[in-house]
């Protein structure tokens, strides 16, 4: 037999302590679980997502292959053109209301520099009638390019998303 | 060392709350020594609870949200108690991951031969982290779809994805019911890795406790199931991505990054991220301090009867059979990266039973730097310097409690071990009959928040008779005390061994058991 001098609660008193203890546990869980709130977003703002996936123009224009270049070349990769892979990158402005809020430049993904750009950016905006105008310069700096403009309604809290299907705009808005 | 101003603090403030929880849930059901178990228990919670949302779960953009608001809503008495379990006993599961870490930390149990379970520990604690906020997706509402969008444009800071994943949620048509497939099937891997890693996580841990004591395992399911009922878990308004979410009632326990990169964009996010994991996988080699050497096998006394095997707290000692002439089966063999050097195996071993005056004691296991011959001339040597006008007490502690060699009181001498497991109880026996102690005091960090672990809980079965060594004195057992004490209650310690020795002259005198009992010559 041993003898230990630890106290120990007994009777009502031990299940009186044990409730404090499970109590403030559980109060610290069920605060922290929900609470404090974060503002995630002004209210009186709205969101523009500029995001596409776009390839620029070759670097090099596509040569035709001669005869004796595809001799040499294995019959399954025996194509008559020859195109260099490396691409342009992809340079773009956007104007909300003649104010440019975005200019931007995005390299080719890809190893060889040969697979699309990518853009994906985010604006807070205030609510209202607006008018965007986008700007793409996919054929280097001296290359060619597109525009599209567009005008849209903004309510607090809306997302505008502005993507690229191939070259045609393509604008996400919450249906009213 | 920086690491030791940080620890000396958390650790003086966890030993003030360990009295606390003593106070309140009484010694053996203290909640601070039952973290890992604790952890073990709401796992198992989250996993029943989320085996009945699995099944009422729809994988659908629609299905997923109107499923559980179903649930929550129309069948609140059972599954939405189910749901607001299975995020409480979530959060209860990183809360006590988190206090378990940093406990061990405080106490320095995280380097040597702890290094494996601390290292196995970190990967865990994200893994845990990315579950929960797994799960917070598959509620798809407001909340759910915050995050996404949070979690998307966080892994795009990488420019490693062919297309930023966070035009996934670009807008209502972006996003395909096959979403939800995987999301759930990703809830259910991770955790299985979780579970499976936890395993690992005890691997170089004899005995470890994954079961909490029934009574604090009821009162935390009880605790559970009344903020379920009282609180229960809502969801918030259906995700829409042609809306952006106002104010999000936030889970802090899991999602406490987002705010981070909201504030500090990702970048600087990541780079904490890297560089907190990084710390916490090259802390135990940090400078440290010196361990004593391992344990060594004396094979000429070594009889095989496994309980040094048996009671090591680290599993570094193992049974091989035995190549040569000795008439025993089995040898044991200690695994010198895996000893702490505790000296635990030691108390275990009989071979050294009954301790003799004169001889030089060669046991079957014993520590190189204090070993068993030394320990017994200590203890002589000590009680012999103690004046003869008062009861003398022999008082035995643990390197990592109360410092009883700095206690100096009258009467008393002091012999502090690496673990009070390490004390034989033949030694106490020898101490009482043969080397002029009246009286035994033994203290130490004891069951629960023993730093060897095992330590405290094999001393008390040795003197209780339930475990081998046993102790085989015929002094009164009142000439033996008992009494656990973290560094933090030395002047309660202090008090109760001037009490203990003063209570001594009262005992009957036993001289005569010296001479009759018989052990000492058998």
């Amino acid at each position: 037999m041993t003898y230990r001098t630890k106290p120990t609660p007994h009777g009502i008193g031990r299940y009186l302590g044990q409730f404090i203890g499970y109590s403030i546990f559980a109060l610290i869980l069920g605060y922290f679980s929900a609470s404090p709130d974060w503002r995630y977003f002004p209210a009186d703002k709205a969101l523009v997502k500029l995001s596409f996936s776009l390839s620029g123009e070759r670097k090099e224009a596509c040569t035709d292959r001669t005869a004796k270049e595809l001799e040499n070349i294995p019959n399954s990769a025996k194509v008559p053109k020859s195109c260099p892979r490396e691409r342009h990158p992809v340079r773009v402005k956007l104007w909300l209301n003649d104010k440019e809020v975005f200019a931007g430049e995005r390299s080719p993904s890809g190893l060889s520099k040969d697979g699309p750009s990518q853009f994906y950016q985010t604006f807070e905006v205030p609510p209202g009638q607006h008018t965007l105008k986008l700007e793409v310069k996919d054929g280097g700096p001296d290359g060619g390019g597109f525009e599209h403009s567009a005008s849209v309604d903004l309510r607090p809290r809306d997302i505008l998303a502005i993507d690229l299907d191939r070259k045609a705009l393509m604008l996400g808005l919450p249906t009213r | 060392m920086v690491l030791g101003y940080i620890q000396r603090p958390m650790e003086w403030a966890f030993e003030k709350a360990e009295l606390g929880f003593d106070v309140l849930f009484g010694r053996a059901w203290n909640p601070l020594f039952y973290l890992g178990a604790l952890c073990y228990f709401n796992f198992w919670i989250v996993a029943a609870s989320g085996i009945y949302l699995y099944i009422v779960f729809e994988t659908s953009v629609l299905g997923a949200y109107n499923s559980i608001e179903a649930i929550t809503q129309e069948q609140w008495y059972f599954g939405g108690i189910m749901r607001s379990l299975h995020r409480y006993a979530s959060d209860a599961l990183l809360l006590t991951t988190m206090i378990h870490l940093l406990r061990e930390f405080a106490l320095d149990r995280y380097r040597g031969v702890r290094w494996f379970s601390w290292v196995v520990g970190v990967p865990m604690l994200w893994l845990l982290i990315i579950c929960g906020i797994n799960g917070y997706w598959l509620v798809w509402d407001e909340l759910a779809q915050m995050i996404a969008v949070w979690t998307a444009e966080f892994l795009d800071w990488f420019p490693i994805f062919g297309e930023p994943i966070a035009r996934n949620f670009l807008t209502k048509g972006s996003l395909g019911d096959r979403f939800f497939s995987l999301l759930i099937f990703l809830h259910i891997a991770l955790p299985l890795i979780l579970l499976l890693l936890m395993w690992i996580h005890l691997q170089r841990m004899n005995r470890a406790r994954i079961n909490p004591p029934m009574g604090l395992a009821i009162g935390t399911f009880l605790m559970l199931l009344v903020l379920s009922l009282i609180y229960p878990a809502v969801s918030h308004p259906q995700a829409d991505l042609s809306h952006v979410p106002e104010v999000i009632h936030l889970d802090w326990f899991y999602l406490f990054v987002y705010p981070m990169i909201d504030l500090w964009s990702a970048g600087p996010v990541w780079a904490l991220i890297y560089g907190v994991t990084g710390l916490l996988i090259i802390m135990p080699w940090l400078p440290r301090e010196k361990y004593d050497a391992p344990a060594v096998v004396n094979p000429d006394q070594c009889n095989g009867c496994e309980r040094c095997f048996d009671d090591c707290p680290y599993g570094a000692v193992i049974m091989q059979l035995r190549e040569d002439d000795s008439p025993y089966e089995k040898i044991a063999v200690v695994n010198a990266d895996a000893c702490a050097a505790c000296g635990i195996c030691v108390g275990s071993c009989p071979t050294h039973t009954p301790l003799r005056r004169g001889d030089h004691i060669t046991t079957g296991i014993d520590l190189p730097d204090l070993s068993l011959h030394q320990l017994r001339g200590q203890c002589v040597a000590t009680v012999a310097g103690l004046p003869d006008d008062m009861p003398k007490v022999i008082l035995f502690g643990c390197a990592r409690a109360v410092q009883v060699e700095a206690m100096n009181i009258p009467g008393v001498a002091t012999v502090q071990l690496p673990c009070t497991g390490m004390v034989p109880p033949s030694l106490l026996d020898f101490m009482l009959r043969r080397g002029g102690a009246d009286g035994v005091f033994l203290t130490g960090c004891g069951d629960g928040e023993c730093f060897h672990r095992l330590g405290g809980r094999w001393v008390e079965e040795r003197l209780d008779g339930t475990r081998e060594t046993y102790l085989r004195t015929k002094f009164s057992k009142k000439r033996i005390r008992l009494d656990w004490a973290s560094s933090a209650d030395g002047d309660r310690l202090k008090e109760d061994i001037i009490a203990f020795r003063d209570s001594l002259p009262d005992l009957p005198d036993e001289t005569d058991l010296v001479e009759t009992n018989g052990v000492d010559e058998t």
